[in-house]
């Protein structure tokens, strides 16, 4: 039974272990998806999943429900991603000392077209500009309308288009230079 | 717009789409992840009403405000270090001399 989600705010401020369950099963793999997204890797996105409900957890008492609480929580996870991959300068220390270790082992012949072509995939993804990126999957896997994706970005709706058309014409050139178009 | 460059927008709309799904496969919540972000609602400890008011109502994260009140309270402490325990007073070498002047010219007399 689906109900509406300023009921199931009311039930998780009662501590409804039911609500927990409900808002883990809604919401979950959605900004799961959305993480992976944007860090590209799955290790990643779960600590950027966990860290988003976390902070919803700590400050659910003070939700005021200016923004429904699935913009609320996309917001946060997209934050909380672009963080994760924003350079440090610890990072770019670590990175300059690291050690490369590759798997050098041949793959399975059944496994290796079904990873050549999932790399090939991640590969476009994750070559387009985040900004870009992000509209994109939110307007085309989320199915959100550009009123909610301006929400969620906290920019104008005509920013939203014209990333939009940004991003279709690069999409566009990548699917060409690979032969995906 | 011509025919075919509408029939090339909604190849490219299906491609992206398709792209987003694929991409997007092997990535599933399984059931042991889904019960840890339950479970994490235990961990949180409830916001204080302070806290909740400087982050909500005047935007400034709290862990700023402290990193700040430090620094603060180590100048302060510098300060009043200074304008309270000031280190001992040199004397001037003249008084000294005149002292050493004094207590030999009394014990001239005594003799």
């Amino acid at each position: 039974m689906t109900r509406a989600p300023g009921e199931l705010i009311k039930r998780l401020l009662v501590s409804d272990e039911t609500a927990y369950v409900e808002l883990v099963n809604t919401y979950g793999e959605k900004l799961l998806h959305l993480a992976y997204m944007v860090v590209g890797d799955r290790q990643l996105a779960e600590d950027v999943v966990q860290e988003s409900f976390l902070a919803l957890y700590a400050k659910l008492q003070n939700f005021r429900g200016e923004s429904s609480l699935s913009t609320w929580l996309t917001r946060i996870t997209l934050n909380k991603a672009k963080n994760k991959i924003r350079p440090k300068l610890f990072q770019k220390i670590a990175y300059f000392w690291e050690i490369n270790a590759t798997d050098t082992a041949p793959l399975p012949q059944d496994n290796y077209e079904k990873q050549e072509k999932q790399s090939i995939v991640r590969e476009i993804m994750l070559s387009l500009p985040i900004k870009y990126r992000d509209v994109l999957y939110l307007h085309y896997f989320e199915e959100l309308k550009i009123k909610e994706i301006a929400e969620i970005l906290d920019v104008s709706q005509s920013g939203v288009k014209t990333r939009l058309q940004r991003g279709r014409n690069q999409m566009k050139d990548l699917l060409k230079e690979r032969g995906l178009d | 717009m011509s025919n075919r460059g509408i029939k090339d927008d909604l190849n490219l709309d299906e491609n992206i789409k398709d792209l987003f799904q694929k991409n997007m496969t092997d990535i599933k919540l399984d059931n042991f992840f889904k019960e840890k972000l339950i479970a994490m609602k235990n961990d949180v400890k409830p916001v204080s009403p302070v806290r909740a008011f400087l982050e909500k109502e005047i935007c400034i994260p709290v862990a700023s405000v402290s990193a700040a009140a430090g620094v603060m309270i180590i100048v302060a402490g510098f300060l009043i270090n200074s304008l309270l325990l000031p280190g001992e007073i040199p004397q001037p070498k003249y008084q000294i001399i005149e002292m050493m002047q004094i207590s030999e010219a009394q014990l001239n007399v005594k003799d």
